[in-house]
């Protein structure tokens, strides 16, 4: 099985296919955040999912932040880039800092 | 603020090591919070771009990806990548930064891809050529976004412990201290005026 997981709608993460990672599509499941549960017990170790899909399961991902495995990250989608992720960054520096920095 | 303590020479003894202890740990907090700063600031600034260039790719990728996807039929495409060849080496450890342990990957992409090139075009080879490409650099993106996110969280507890010791426990010990100090020579004194007066009293019989 491989190692890499990626979870998102169908245009976005069927190219990853491809390449061997295991794709999960979270436009034919029912809930987004149940399906993010399932992966996430999977074990994977890195785990892709689109911007939609983790607005949907916040609460599930950010309980991993602590923990070392699995790895989630952000890709942007098909539909576009809402810069997630940088602002994912932003927030961290402003844990570490107790203040707004770049 | 005063500990509520009883005014006596085993507490000061007490309370002398226990400032001691505090001084010392925040000593330590302190450079560990230096330490972890230096390594946060180089990380962000290495996922920052990371992140940038991984957007920008990802985006030129998927869009010949798409529009390799609109020029043959769907059904055709899907079975073409199915089946694969491609494997992933993906090699994960654990290190430590301090007192945390992240996770370290490296990754690989071997094999080749299986699709006939009967059914399908040019902008789907080079799509998943880009992405095959990519992938090592998520893998590396993601990685260093861990990294980040768990280095913030250990800061910030650093921080509150650093303040915590710094802005409530010292001071608040240093001013016990101090409060029985100034007791104990209190009681001394007046013990001393007790004991000239008895003296008196005595001599005047």
């Amino acid at each position: 099985m491989s190692e890499i997981a990626c979870v998102g709608d169908r245009d976005t993460v069927w190219p990853f296919k491809a390449l061997g990672v295991e794709v999960f599509f979270s436009d034919e499941h029912a809930a987004p955040s149940r399906l993010v549960s399932e992966v996430i017990q999977k074990q994977f170790k890195i785990i892709f999912v689109t911007e939609d899909v983790y607005e949907s399961a916040r609460e599930r991902i950010s309980a991993l932040a602590e923990q070392a495995m699995p790895t989630i990250a952000l890709i942007p989608s098909v539909k576009g880039n809402r810069g997630t992720a940088a602002q994912m960054v932003r927030d961290s520096v402003r844990r570490a800092m107790g203040a707004e920095f770049i | 603020m005063i500990l509520r303590v009883n005014p006596n020479r085993m507490e000061l003894l007490r309370l002398r090591r226990r400032l001691q202890l505090a001084r010392r740990g925040h000593k330590l907090l302190k450079d560990k919070q230096e330490e972890l700063m230096r390594q946060f600031m180089a990380l962000v600034v290495e996922a920052k771009r990371t992140r940038e260039d991984v957007d920008r790719e990802l985006e030129i990728a998927m869009h010949s990806f798409f529009s390799a996807r609109l020029d043959s039929f769907q059904p055709e495409m899907e079975e073409a990548l199915a089946f694969t060849n491609k494997k992933i080496d993906l090699k994960s450890r654990i290190e430590p930064i301090m007192n945390l342990r992240v996770p370290y990957f490296d990754c690989a992409v071997t094999g080749e891809f299986a699709y006939g090139f009967l059914d399908t075009d040019g902008d789907l080879d080079r799509a998943l050529s880009m992405l095959s490409d990519l992938l090592p650099r998520m893998v590396r993106m993601a990685q260093l976004e861990k990294h980040v996110s768990m280095l913030a969280a250990e800061l910030e507890r650093t921080r509150r412990r650093v303040n915590a010791l710094e802005h409530i426990l010292i001071p608040s010990l240093q001013e016990t201290i101090k409060y029985i100090s100034t007791k104990l020579s209190e009681l001394e004194r007046g013990n001393l005026t007790r004991l000239m007066k008895v003296k008196e009293i005595v001599r005047k019989h």
